[in-house]
């Protein structure tokens, strides 16, 4: 048998290819005779030379052979034998993940002489027939190649042309519908604290070094793909083989490597240092056979906390006033705190300066792949990621009374390091899977199973143990908060456990012209949330002299406000926990038909079932309430109901050379919904907890003085203190089955979930044509349209009707507030025993759309370029950007009203953006390499909404969407403070000049500003690495050192005036300061009290110079802002 | 093939076209500023402030308002908002406001300088210890505004003392005496290491033989023996409670008198029968003690000479105070005019105080109203008697 040897021309750099398969990637074809004829019988082996994994199959009676579940990258060295025939071995090709590599052979016979040998294969990844949806991947050399400073995939990832602006987001759906899977295996943070894993440590959950190749998909009409509603960003590890290779690795950058200006302006650095380094290793441990891959990195980054320098000095100022002119020294006052706190009360706070945020994450992978035999593959992996970030204090107050100033480091602020914390992200994953041939080719089984825990814990800053002490938050001479000290009011008692196992399997049959696959995808979730806001009790004190006398017993002196949540049922559900599980299934079957000359088609459904596993605690006292007609199901799932997801994609070769094709599909995409959106259905349940918020003077319910003065160990309300003084009942409830069970002990807020809740589900469709023109560059025009189906909803069932239309402006009018149990008056809440009665419910409002054009061409393996416009638009009813149901509920600014915020623009919608990347290596005199690796992103700032400070509709959500005045007689402004030494019209007038300066504001006079319809300015970023290797061969091996400079924002180290972030000034341009005449609270005689029929007055605030507010944007002035550089040193053999 | 370009063409476009538009509702703005309004009429009964020139609303008002006698008639300014009375007739406490506050009353020196949060010739009234809230006007009222006080006025401090016996403890009253040019107290006494006043470090007390009423207050009284040998008792002056970290700069400061009150009727100018007047008294020096002021020998009515400063309740933290004419104990008391006072006709009267002010002959006309305000300083020999004419 004589062979024959072809050298594979198919270069596969481009970075498009489809998403077909999960983890690997796939090989057909067909096998013919000289004649035309088919062979059927042909042997067709493929062996990935670098570890000796062959894959192998004998072409069907129709000629197409397959081989699947191929490891990622290459070369490959295939090879096609039949008696009578020659040979043909065709070397040097590389898959990309998820590709179907199409190659197809046409065997001479031995008999005759050698003129001529056909061999077909895809040259381009755009330009074949797998090629449906929409979709970009990377490969090895272009992750290693491309700049990004911190070392992220997502910087890789975000260069899909859909991908939005500042947020993770794709296609103007916000990040947390995306799915991330490393393996095939699920590696989301699927309780979404934040949308990956360790997102809250601002680490990322794997190592750049550990990644062979990441895919994002946005529109697969492969029904084995599931669980998102954004994009799916699906990663594969490295693997091992026979050859031992490795890397060592140090990168480190710091505040001398950054920008000193800021558009001209010398503004210092504050110091940081970053490292990151590490090490891979992969070899074989029996060759051909068993291969590990191992690698470990670390990144370390320190941060201060203490940037805003306090006047050392002056003093704290009062508004408006000269600084310094006044008498109180913070530092000095501070540190005689400090002293009180040690010596007298016996409690140390830490210290209030020079406090360092440390940010560290230590990340392993390990990964064994066995060749067990031809048709068995098994891959074993597992990774360990943990992750710590301190953090600055929470600004908020929880259900207390807001804190003005916060807590974090301002100009105003120096709490104590006691108040800092840390947030603990320690994940663990290990996944096998197994991909196998049966039938001589037939059929094909993939088999994942995998396993995840998150453990994320909070620990006090500087990993301390969290102190059994209350938070003190002490205001300053300026009505802002001066210090505090004492734990985070959310971090004592606050841990989070989950759990995900997940068991996949997809069963492929290969028939004439159809690929049947059928499969399932289910996913087990167990979680242990443990939340307690305010569990130590927060005092907030008017003045340090004030705590200083309450603290060493005052009679007469007290804490303005004292808050606390407690365990509020007695021999009910006393623990603090949510404990629950689901599970969410998922079975479907697709064709892939090829019956058509020149024309795939692809044909499937899905359906998946969220099954929840545990019953919960019922709240007979909320569920009875009559909301406006509606009921509410405290403690209630949704009802089980399969939702469907069927899908169809074609691609048509126009020409038949594969120079045109035209390719597209329609479908449902079926997500999942943040679970701590859920989970707050759990122990938000009016049950678990009691809210005890204190602002009455003097603050004493027992008539012995003031219980809730200062102490070490706060006052808890008890069962023998706390009754309803509307029954006499105690509001500790003993008995779970009456329907006084669950009488919040004070107003409380509860979440349920609506009866037929949906997950989230999109219809989406996509058409694109790709076609090579001259130069062998392929063009690429891609439309995308997303339709909502079932998009999450959140309402407040307790907010009652408006009542009346707000003078001067025309918007609803809600009733008055109400935050604590009233017998009379307006108040807004239907219910006055309740606060917010949230509901998690489905909307089908919301789309999104994008259109892309797109040029690439691959000069070489080692030089490749791709540019892209898109234009996406978006619109949605709840933008998704909180961890509860309540942060997002709260910060929807609306016109109408929160549960009617209405249609308007995605807060992830990034409208225009280019981005072009490229890279380019080359080696010259036997010893040298450089890459060049070059991202450029321009587009629109990130959006923004014009509201107002304050609640002007009256419906207990502030920033309502501001009217944009076309005139002073549109608007009642008054002045701002007792300081304030402008007329009304030197208000007006410069208001108006800021108005006709912005162009979101000058165009929209007249209006109501739409939500999320400003933006921010264009932002040009453009990335630069440089990669400069030394290489020699010792002994037949490769090694090589590599330099490497990784410039962020090269633009703006040409000109601090370039490559600039702006953001607005203030997006909340007018404070509401009240209505000309109150809303009034009702009596005993005049229940209804009076309602406002004024208009509102607004104060326009000037600077905090007292100069007034004239531009729109001003530019980032942090470290991100900036250019950096960042020096790295490698070692690879 | 085509069908299949045709539906998704159609599909697609079909998407493209049920793209909605932003929801938002029609507005309907309003079509003119607030119609409220208020009147306010200054005095400068300071007895050393430079000529002032005032403002509400930061709209000019009254422009070189001279010291002791200076004042301009009612002007009506504009104010944001309506106030609701809930209440009882007459009492501030009784007042909501849509706004905390709907007014801003200013007073820069013509020249020379005042003292002022604003630098030192601008002083604000203060409602609150944060320059947050000014004043609350309702719609309708009329309001004398007096700007009280010397430019000397020490700022006040809340002092700490130590008691061998309780440990810390916060005294929360500062004094200062009038004499010789309105100083702060900063030692009492040379050699005396018992008392100090008005310094962050309040010092030492371990023989205070009582002084102390409260463990929050000082007793003037008390200070006052301790002062000077318990020679010039009169001139120590509580300014009353103190908050550490108050606000209040020292100088100036205003009292601010409801003279008129939308609802109910019972605070109104008064309207004098024919061939009467109305007249009421206001003793506003700091230093002249209990005054009398009469007209042709007929006393003013009681409760009209107690100068508020004088009563604790006229509180430094904030700075300036305002009133209405009924009052309690808890509030400073400035009565109302007194109608048809004391049967007298029109015509010219002397006005008489048995403060050491020379008399004031003055015509009073016929349906007059009239406030008659007692000024300066008695330390410096500069009391001074003028009148206020309403109407």
């Amino acid at each position: 048998m004589r062979r024959i040897l072809l050298f594979a021309s198919f270069v596969l750099i481009a970075a498009t290819a489809t998403a077909q398969g999960v983890t690997t990637a796939s090989m057909t074809g067909v096998v013919k005779n000289s004649k035309g004829e088919i062979v059927p019988g042909a042997n067709v082996i493929a062996t990935h030379v670098a570890s000796g994994t062959t894959y192998g199959a004998a072409s069907r009676s129709d000629g197409y052979y397959n081989l699947q579940g191929m490891r990622v990258g290459g070369p490959y060295t295939v090879k096609t034998t039949f008696i009578g025939f020659k040979e043909q071995i065709v070397e040097n090709l590389y898959l990309q993940l998820g590709q179907s590599f199409v190659l197809s052979f046409t065997l001479i016979d031995d008999a005759t002489e050698l003129q001529e040998v056909v061999v077909s294969g895809t040259k381009d990844p755009t330009l074949n027939s797998d090629k449906i949806g929409a979709s970009t991947n990377f490969n090895v050399n272009q992750i290693q190649s491309l700049p990004s400073i911190g070392r992220d995939f997502r910087d890789i990832s975000r260069l899909t042309p859909q991908a939005g602006g500042a947020s993770f987001s794709f296609g103007g759906r916000a990040a947390i519908y995306n799915n991330l899977s490393i393996d095939g295996a699920t590696a989301n943070n699927v309780f979404g604290l934040s949308p990956l894993p360790a997102g809250q440590s601002n680490a990322t959950p794997f190592s750049m070094d550990a990644i062979q190749e990441i895919t994002v998909s946005l529109s697969p009409y492969d029904v084995r793909q599931g669980n998102f509603t954004g994009a799916g960003i699906s990663a594969i590890t490295r693997s091992g083989n026979n050859e031992l290779s490795g890397s060592a690795y140090y990168f480190f950058r710091n505040e001398s490597l950054a920008g000193k200006k800021v558009d001209g302006v010398e503004l210092p650095v504050p110091s940081f240092k970053f490292q990151n380094y590490g090490v891979r290793l992969g070899g074989p441990i029996i060759n051909n056979k068993l291969f590990y891959f191992v690698n470990i990195e670390f990144e370390k980054r320190t941060d201060p906390f203490y940037t805003n320098p306090v006047r050392t000095d002056k003093t704290q100022p009062i508004t408006g006033a000269t600084q310094g002119t006044d008498d109180f020294d913070p530092e000095t006052g501070l540190a005689g705190l400090r002293d009180f706190l040690i010596n007298t009360v016996g409690y140390d706070p830490g210290v209030y300066k020079n406090v360092d945020r440390e940010t560290n994450s230590i990340r392993y992978v390990a990964r064994l792949d066995y060749n067990i035999n031809q048709n068995h593959k098994l891959t074993i992996r597992g990774n360990v990621t943990n992750a710590f970030q301190d953090q600055a204090p929470s600004t908020s107050a929880g259900f207390g009374p807001a804190l003005p100033g916060g807590r974090g480091n301002t100009n105003n602020v120096l709490s104590f390091s006691s108040s800092y914390y840390r947030i603990n992200n320690n994940n663990y994953s290990v996944t096998a899977e197994l991909n196998s041939t049966l039938g001589n080719g037939k059929f094909t089984n993939q088999l994942v199973g995998g396993y995840t825990a998150f453990r994320d814990i909070r620990e006090n800053a500087g990993g301390l143990a969290i102190p059994n002490f209350p938070l003190v938050d002490i205001i300053g001479p300026n009505g802002q908060n001066m210090t505090s000290f004492g734990p985070d009011p959310f971090t004592p008692n606050n841990q989070l456990n989950q759990d995900v196992i997940q068991l996949n399997d997809n069963f492929s049959i290969y028939l004439k012209n159809h690929t049947v696959t059928v499969g399932t995808n289910n996913e087990y979730y167990k979680f242990n949330n443990v939340f307690t806001q305010l569990y130590n009790g927060m005092y907030r004190y008017n003045s340090l002299a004030d705590f200083y006398a309450d603290a060493q017993g005052s009679p007469t002196i007290g804490p303005s406000s004292y808050t606390i949540q407690y365990v509020a049922s007695k021999g009910g559900p006393a623990g603090t926990a949510a404990n629950w599980s689901a599970l969410q299934m998922g079975f479907y079957a697709q064709d892939e038909y090829t019956g058509i000359k020149n024309l795939k088609l692809t044909g499937g459904i899905r359906v998946d079932v969220p099954i929840y596993l545990t019953d919960l605690y019922t709240n007979n006292y909320i569920n009875q309430i009559d909301f406006n007609g509606e009921q509410l199901r405290v403690g209630g799932w949704p009802d089980v109901k399969p939702l469907f997801s069927p899908r169809v994609g074609f691609n048509w070769d126009v020409t038949g050379d594969r120079s045109t094709q035209l390719r597209g599909g329609t479908g449902v995409l079926t997500g999942r919904v943040p679970f701590v959106w859920l989970s707050n259905t759990v122990n938000a349940n009016g049950l678990y907890f009691g809210e005890f918020n204190s602002t009455a003077v003097p603050l004493d319910n027992t008539g012995d003085g003031f219980p809730y003065n200062f102490s070490t160990t706060p006052y808890r309300p008890n069962e023998s203190t706390l009754t309803d003084p509307s029954t006499g009942n105690p509001t500790f409830i003993t008995d779970p089955t009456s329907v006084n069970f669950g009488r919040p002990a004070n107003v409380t807020t509860t979440n349920t979930l609506a009866k037929d809740f949906k997950f989230p589900q999109v219809w989406r469709t996509n058409l694109a044509v790709d076609k090579q023109l001259p130069y062998g560059v392929v063009g690429t025009l891609e439309l995308i349209y997303t339709k909502d189906i079932n998009a999450v909803y959140i309402r407040n069932a307790n907010l009652g009707d408006p009542v009346g239309i707000l003078a001067g402006d025309g918007r609803p009018l809600y009733g008055a507030n109400g935050t604590t149990r009233q017998i009379y008056g307006n108040d807004r809440r239907v219910n006055g025993d309740v606060g917010q009665a949230l509901v998690l419910d489905n909307t089908s409002k919301g789309y999104q759309w994008s259109i892309t054009a797109q040029l690439q061409k691959s000069f070489s393996r080692n030089f490749n370029v791709s540019a892209a416009y898109t234009y996406t638009d978006a619109k949605e009813i709840n933008p998704a950007f909180g961890t509860t149901a309540g942060s997002i509920f709260n910060s929807q600014v609306n016109v109408g009203g929160a549960n009617n915020p209405g249609l308007s623009y995605a807060n992830t919608l990034t409208p225009h953006r280019i981005i072009a990347y490229g890279t380019y290596r080359i080696e010259y005199k036997e010893h040298f390499a450089t890459t060049i690796g070059l991202t450029y992103e321009g587009r629109s700032g990130s959006p923004f909404s014009y509201t107002y400070n304050g609640d002007v509709n009256s419906d207990g959500v502030n920033g309502d969407l501001m009217y944009i005045p076309g005139n002073q007689d549109e608007i009642v402004l008054t002045t701002s403070s007792a300081t304030d030494t402008r007329t009304v019209d030197e208000i007006w007038n410069q208001l108006d000049t800021y108005i006709a300066q912005d162009e979101y504001l000058s165009e929209h006079r007249g209006e109501y500003a739409s939500r999320f319809g400003a933006y921010n300015p264009w932002v040009n970023r453009l990335n630069v690495s440089l990669l400069q290797d030394f290489y020699t061969t010792i002994k037949g091996k490769k090694h090589t050192f590599q330099f490497s400079v990784n410039v962020e924002n090269a633009l703006n180290m040409l000109n601090s005036g370039w490559g600039l972030t702006k953001f607005t000034s203030r997006s909340n341009l007018v404070r509401f300061v009240g209505y000309e005449q109150p809303h009034t609270a009702g009596s005993a005689t005049a229940p209804l009290g009076s309602l406002t029929t004024g208009k509102p007055v607004y104060a326009f605030d000037t600077n905090a110079d007292g100069t007034p507010l004239s531009e729109s944007f001003i530019p980032d002035q942090t470290v991100n802002g900036r250019w950096q550089l960042q020096l790295g040193f490698r070692y690879i053999f | 093939m085509k069908n299949i370009i045709k539906i998704f063409t159609i599909s697609t476009l079909v998407g493209l076209l049920s793209c909605e538009d932003v929801e938002t509702l029609t507005p309907v703005p309003a079509t003119g500023a607030s119609s409220y309004s208020a009147k306010f009429l200054f005095m400068n009964a300071s007895p050393d402030a430079p000529s002032l020139d005032v403002y509400v609303n930061n709209i000019k008002t009254g422009a070189s308002v001279a010291t002791g006698v200076g004042h301009t008639s009612y002007n009506t300014v504009a104010i944001s908002s309506n106030a609701i009375i809930t209440a009882a007739a007459n009492t501030t406490a009784s007042v909501l406001s849509g706004l905390g506050s709907n007014t801003n009353i200013r007073t820069k020196a013509t020249t020379g300088t005042i003292g002022g949060t604003l630098g030192t010739s601008d002083l604000i009234y203060r409602a609150g210890n944060n320059n947050s809230n000014n004043f609350l006007a309702v719609n309708g009222a009329s309001y004398t505004v007096f700007v009280v006080d010397t430019v000397s006025r020490p700022k006040p401090y809340r002092t700490l003392r130590t008691d061998a016996t309780t440990g810390l403890k916060f005294g929360d009253a500062t004094y200062y005496s009038t004499k010789n040019s309105f100083t702060a107290l900063k030692k009492v006494g040379v050699g005396d290491t018992t008392i100090y006043l008005n310094v962050e470090n309040f010092g030492i007390d371990n023989n205070s033989t009582g002084a102390f009423a409260s463990n929050n207050s000082i007793d003037a009284f008390n200070l006052v023996k301790k002062y000077n040998g318990n020679v010039n008792p009169s001139f120590m002056i509580t300014l009353g409670t103190v908050p550490l970290g108050s606000s209040d700069p020292g100088g100036l400061r205003y009292l601010v008198v409801t003279d008129e009150w939308p609802l109910p009727s019972t605070l109104r100018l008064p309207v004098p029968t024919t061939n009467r007047f109305a007249a009421r008294f206001i003793n506003l020096s700091p230093d002249a003690g209990t005054a009398t002021a009469a007209i042709n020998g007929t006393n003013l009515p009681g409760g009209l000479f107690s100068y508020p400063l004088t009563q604790g309740n006229f509180n430094p933290t904030v700075g300036s105070r305002n009133t209405t004419g009924s009052g309690s104990s808890a509030t400073p008391v400035i009565a109302a005019f007194t109608n048809n006072f004391g049967g007298l006709a029109p015509g010219n009267y002397a006005i008489s105080t048995n403060a050491a002010a020379a008399s004031l002959p003055y015509d009073f006309a016929d349906g007059g109203i009239y406030t008659v305000v007692l000024t300066g300083s008695s330390l410096k020999g500069t009391l001074i008697l003028s009148v206020i004419k309403h109407n």
